[in-house]
């Protein structure tokens, strides 16, 4: 059921490469204003969605379609949904894209970079000027204006390339794996930026295999399982019904943490993990759990240095879709 | 749409000029050919040519024809054939001459200079030969003049003997015809003098004798009468009587002299004389008849020999060319240029011209065209409001810049540096180069469009333009090869466009009489631009598609390496083999690794003639029967290892599972040592928690003081 907020309609659309069916028979809708994260392993048909959506990729069956008054300001008669496959150059006037590998050209400046991107988009000489100003400050990108995108670090590589995306002022964005190659400092900087961009109105589609970024910054995700989209709600509520484990990480010095999960009750343990010198605990009866590792390292040698008790994550419920629809 | 394309323009010069190299060769380099080319042909003089002579023994004739070469060429001087032959092969001279030893003009002496040419590098070989043999040929020339002369000399000598020669055979036949009247004389008069007058002489002769006999009877009686008469006489008249007989005596004397002289003459003796006289008569009649017929034969003959002399003379006298040098060349030849230019150059610019064009056009087309396409921006392409065909018009005028400011310098450079004279037919000269740029930037456009490696485009690009090149009159004449290739090489771009620029450059042919082949070109151009707009739109589908199904490949991929990792998570603890050392293997990578350390003696413990661990533990744990068999047919350790290392690329997916295993125990080393960065981190974290705690607990126990 469409609402009066749907910007995009994605009605049983159905795609596939040779044999491979990608997407098959998708539904959804993007609200204005939201941000919405697809989320999916790799190969789950995700870039084959959003470049659907712009019209990269004509589906097999099924339509895509953008609400053109909310998006183009048109008059109320004009008021309607257009296919993008008709209607190709207005959707990309107010889509921005950011793939995964960033798209500029690395032997221009961040600047010429942006002004040749904005001079594709239409955008007049003064108002490039000025959505190049306002971007640059925006994206930290000021004092590397005159930098060759090549000689940018990483994090900078992928802000100028949101910055492409943004030059026309999009009504929509869509980023494909925005943070994937990024260490966590600018993973968390992006995660900043992307907030700030639809803070300022701007409907973003974020696809990303980093649940715990979807998780943060989505109004709504949808899982996408082998091209069919199993579940679409906020991250809260499909923690909440498809996750039971809570999660626990312990920090504690040597770090003997065999020793500690022997005394544990293993029926309570659903799973444990030993990475980075941490361990982490899955379990639905984390009070019962928490006692007994306390006791245990009242009997040993341990000393707690740090210890976090997460509530059931996305992640977790993620994994628990996945296993449900392989079966 | 104009700024879009000066955008496009603009972005593509700065690329292609920031990268240093590309610049280079795209820009720098077509300058730089064309200079070196104007040096090296704009002059007309023959070629720095080192030429080797050698020869057993020079002559002085051999020694003419080394000077000749020396003239013209670089003479380097033998004194081993091996060696000369050598420095052929070795470039150090571009022929060897061969003189024959103590090389003389002489009778049935053929004397044949031999060259030894690399004809590997065709074009001089050619040039060389043909220079050479000239030379040769030219000395030669000299020669024969020379010995025409002689021989023309010697020919007017004999035509003079010859006339002198005639006089006197017109005296001898003069002489003759005396001679045989002479003898015709002799034979007749001999003829007249018959044998009947000889008889008739014989019957004189006895007659006479007779009238001897008679008068000397009668005068014997005569005597006797006048002695008689006389004794009868008076002696007065005795004196006279003395006188008569005296008289008488005398008379008698005479008398019989003469009887005696008739007496001896003897019938007998006339009658042989007769027959001699008869016999020498015959002699001489056949004598002067031999004689007549000889002087007749002499006469033929000397007739034959004026005739001989006279034929001999008349064909002296008809030999029109009496000049050595005509007869040496009755034919010369002269090559008379239908245009004024003087050097290579000015034939070689059309060629050149269209060379470069082609080359950059097609390379840096391709070039602008493929590095759109490889770069992470071509995707960003496609999500701005701009149609293809800009972006085609972009590139082709990106291209069409360079080209145009190229050409410009190019023909600066000839005009003003080498003075060739471009202004001749120059608006015709500029539509057919500019038709030629258009065609084959479409040319590297279309290249790039098919390709998706720069490296492969660019290499097609240079093979493109090459068979381009062989198929023209640059590398060989187009004569020289198969019709069916001439036939095909006829419509050769390169070819046309080169024809068209002499044509128009050199001859000054006009427009409209160009105008079929400027519209073959201009064809050529069309069809290349839509076959590229074709192709771009199904590459761009492909791309979009690829970029897509990329993805989805992997995923089929991880899928099956899941499920297949999956498989070997499966065996459960009990399930593990354990060998004796504690080592345990899970999977067929852990049984690998195990058989590279394990010695022989070990392996036998678990593979002997009894029984094959291995091969029962695929049975029963990895149920993997087929693989179960063929190990159980493996008796030594290496086979099993190199059999197990196939086995992955048997199961698909296997092998990347290994590697990508490997790869992970790599990374995972890798952030093995990672911890101590994180340790630290954890560290400070750590301090900063502990300072955190202890603020709150002095803030706690400032908030409870306070209360309290």
């Amino acid at each position: 059921m469409t609402g009066h907020n749907t910007v995009i309609k994605i009605e049983g659309v159905v795609k596939s490469f040779g044999n491979h069916i990608v997407l098959d028979g998708i539904d959804l809708d993007i609200r204005s204003g939201e941000i919405f994260g697809i989320i999916g392993m790799s190969g789950s048909g995700k870039t084959t969605l959003l470049n659907s959506t712009v019209g990269f990729i004509r589906p097999d069956e099924g339509d895509i379609s953008f609400r053109m008054d909310h998006l183009l300001q048109l008059s109320d008669k004009e008021t309607t949904f257009r296919s993008v496959y008709g209607n190709v150059m207005d959707v990309k006037k107010i889509v921005g894209f950011a793939s995964q590998t960033p798209s500029f050209y690395p032997g221009l400046t961040v600047y010429e970079n942006l002004d040749y991107f904005g001079c594709l988009h239409n955008i007049s000489k003064e108002a490039r000027t000025s959505n190049i100003r306002a971007l640059l400050k925006f994206l930290d990108l000021e004092s590397a204006k005159k930098t060759l995108a090549k000689n940018l670090s990483g994090g900078m590589q992928k802000r100028l390339d949101i910055g492409c995306a943004l030059i026309h002022d999009p009504k929509v964005l869509i980023m494909d794996e925005p943070t994937a190659d990024l260490d966590p400092v600018l993973r968390e900087q992006m995660w900043d930026i992307i907030s700030e961009i639809n803070n300022k109105g701007t409907t973003i589609i974020i696809s990303s295999h980093f649940l715990d970024e979807l998780e943060i910054l989505c109004d709504r995700v949808g899982l996408l399982f082998e091209g069919r989209i199993c579940n679409i709600d906020t991250p809260r509520n499909i923690k909440r019904r498809f996750s039971k484990d809570t999660e626990i990480i312990l920090l504690s010095e040597p770090g003997n943490y065999k020793k500690l999960l022997e005394s544990l009750n293993k029926k309570d343990l659903n799973k444990s993990v030993e990475e980075h010198g941490r361990l982490t605990i899955h379990t639905e009866k984390p009070y019962e759990v928490l006692s007994d590792l306390m006791k245990a390292m009242k009997h040993s040698d341990e000393t707690l240095r740090d210890i976090r008790v997460n509530e059931p994550s996305l992640r977790e419920a993620f994994n628990y879709l996945v296993r449900k629809e392989n079966e | 749409m104009s700024n879009k394309f000066l955008k496009i323009v603009s972005k593509n010069l700065k690329l292609l000029l920031r990268s240093k190299r590309s610049a280079f060769i795209v820009i720098i380099g077509p300058l730089i050919i064309m200079l070196l080319v104007g040096l090296a042909f704009n002059n007309a003089s023959s070629y720095n040519i080192n030429v080797g002579v050698y020869s057993d023994s020079f002559s002085e004739t051999s020694n003419l024809f080394v000077s000749e070469l020396d003239e013209e060429f670089n003479t380097i001087t033998y004194d081993n054939f091996e060696r000369c032959v050598a420095d052929v092969k070795h470039r150090t001279i571009h022929a060897c001459v061969v003189f024959p030893a103590n090389m003389e003009i002489i009778n049935d002496v053929s004397n044949e200079i031999v060259f030894h040419l690399d004809e590997s590098n065709v074009n001089l070989a050619w040039m060389v030969s043909k220079s050479v043999s000239d030379i040769a040929v030219g000395k030669s020339s000299e020669l024969s003049l020379d010995m025409t002369n002689v021989l023309l000399s010697r020919i007017d000598l004999t035509r003079g003997h010859l006339s002198n020669q005639s006089e006197d055979v017109n005296d001898l036949l003069s002489k003759a015809d005396q001679l045989t009247s002479t003898t015709s004389a002799i034979r007749s008069s001999a003829n007249s003098f018959s044998s009947n007058d000889l008889d008739a002489l014989a019957e004189d002769v006895t007659s006479l004798k007779d009238i001897a006999d008679d008068l000397a009877e009668t005068f014997d009686k005569l005597i006797d009468d006048v002695t008689s008469k006389a004794n009868s006489l008076p002696s007065e008249a005795s004196s006279q009587e003395t006188e008569i007989k005296n008289l008488l005596t005398a008379a008698t004397t005479k008398l019989e002299t003469m009887k005696t002289d008739i007496d001896a003459l003897d019938v007998s003796d006339m009658d042989s004389l007769v027959s001699k006289i008869s016999n020498s008569q015959s002699n001489i009649i056949s004598k002067s008849s031999s004689i007549s017929s000889d002087i007749s034969s002499s006469i033929d003959l000397l007739n034959s020999m004026q005739d001989a002399n006279t034929e001999l003379n008349n064909s002296i006298e008809s030999i029109g060319v009496t000049s050595a040098s005509s007869i040496v060349s009755p034919i010369k030849t002269k090559v008379e240029p239908i245009t004024t230019e003087s050097t290579h150059l000015n034939y070689l610019l059309p060629a050149l011209l269209v060379l470069l064009v082609m080359f950059v056009s097609v390379m840096l087309s391709c070039s602008i065209v493929i590095r759109e396409k490889t770069s992470n921006a071509f995707f960003r392409n496609f999500t701005a409001p701009v149609k293809n065909i800009t972006f085609v018009t972009g590139n082709f005028i990106s291209s069409l810049f360079i080209l145009v400011l190229q050409l410009a310098i190019i023909l600066s450079v000839a005009y003003w540096g080498f003075n060739i004279n471009i202004l001749n037919n120059f608006g015709v000269t500029l539509l057919i180069v500019a038709i030629l740029v258009i065609l084959f930037i479409f040319l590297g456009m279309l290249i790039g469009t098919v390709f998706n490696k720069e490296e492969t485009a660019m290499l097609a690009a240079v093979s493109v333009s090459s068979v381009l090149l062989f198929l023209s009159n640059l590398i060989l004449p187009l004569e020289s090869m198969p019709d069916y290739i001439k036939q095909i090489a006829d419509f050769n771009p390169f070819v046309m466009g080169e024809a068209l620029i002499k044509k128009s450059m050199l001859f000054g042919i006009d427009l409209y009489t160009l105008s079929n082949e400027i519209y073959i070109l201009l064809a050529y151009a069309a069809g290349v631009f839509i076959l590229m707009l074709l192709l771009q739109q199904v590459m761009k589908l492909r791309f979009l598609h690829l970029h897509a199904a990329k993805a989805v490949r992997n995923r089929d991929k991880e899928k099956l390496e899941r499920k297949l990792s999956s498989a070997f998570d499966a065996i459960k603890p009990g399930q593990y083999f354990k060998l004796d050392d504690g080592s345990v293997i899970k999977s067929l990578k852990d049984m690998v690794e195990a058989l590279e350390y394990m010695d022989d003696k070990t392996f036998r413990r678990y593979s002997n003639r009894d029984k094959n661990d291995f091969a029962n533990w695929a049975k029963y744990v990895l149920k993997n029967s087929v693989l179960s068999r063929e190990l159980a047919k493996i008796k030594t350790r290496k086979e099993l290892i190199e059999r197990l290392k196939d086995q992955p690329k048997k199961k698909k997916g296997l092998l990347g599972l290994f590697k990508r295993r490997k790869n992970e125990e790599k990374d995972s080393k890798k952030k093995k040592k990672k911890p101590e960065k994180e340790g630290l981190e954890l560290a400070e974290d750590m301090k900063k928690k502990d300072k955190k705690k202890e603020h709150k607990k002095e803030d706690n126990e400032e908030g409870k003081e306070k209360k309290d």
